[in-house]
């Protein structure tokens, strides 16, 4: 498994984690109906975003090692109409907040840049002075 | 109003994909660079250029929203 794939993996992991709680909210608080809609909404988007920049980052990845000459791009136009997809489906057919939504649209690239920055802190902190030969 | 509220929809989106462009254009170039030199690297780098994006990309998909709740309210 490459990193990446465990990156997503734990990124999954954070938006249905997000998504469970909005669903008890949804549950115990039902005044509150239209804003956890909104936010299980934008989260799912979300989420549907993160994996599709995944396989094109994988894919420029992949096409910069074999050495292809070739434009490629990372797709922002599909994601951008996901979430302006979720927007509209959010608040003409459900009736959900729109505020809500929007910070929905938000979990996975949050969760991204905490695992990003946990993941660039983490090797540096353990690895002693030793290792990197500064007492040799 | 109906006009500002175009203008301001514009002026948001513009700005945001302007932004984003740049970004983008120089995490990809940079990683692309990066894959060549070194392509062992291959995974360390596509997962930062994966955080990169991610972030890069917030400021677009906030201001297209914001460009539509503009239009909206006009």
């Amino acid at each position: 498994m490459d990193d990446l794939s465990g990156h997503l993996r734990t990124v999954k992991r954070i938006t249905f984690f997000f998504l469970s709680v909005c669903f008890i909210g949804w549950a115990l608080l039902p005044e509150y109906k239209p804003l956890f809609g909104g936010l299980v909404l934008g989260a799912a988007a979300s989420l549907a975003n993160a994996f599709h920049l995944s396989w094109k980052v994988h894919r420029v990845g992949a096409l910069s090692a074999a050495g292809v000459v070739k434009r490629h791009n990372l797709g922002f136009l599909t994601r951008a109409c996901i979430g302006l997809l979720a927007v509209v489906i959010a608040t003409k057919y459900f009736s959900f907040s729109l505020y809500g939504t929007v910070a929905g649209l938000f979990v996975a690239q949050l969760a991204t840049l905490i695992l990003g920055f946990k993941a660039k802190r983490g090797p540096a902190v353990r690895q002693s002075t030793d290792e990197r030969g500064e007492n040799n | 109003m109906g006009a500002l509220a175009l203008v301001a929809a514009a002026i948001v989106f513009g700005l945001g994909a302007l932004g984003a462009g740049i970004g983008n254009g120089l995490i990809v170039g940079r990683t692309v660079e990066g894959i060549s030199r070194q392509p062992e690297l291959r995974g360390t780098l596509q997962t930062t250029m994966f955080i990169g994006v991610a972030l890069v990309e917030a400021l677009p998909v906030i201001s297209l929203v914001l460009a539509f709740i503009f239009l909206g309210k006009a």
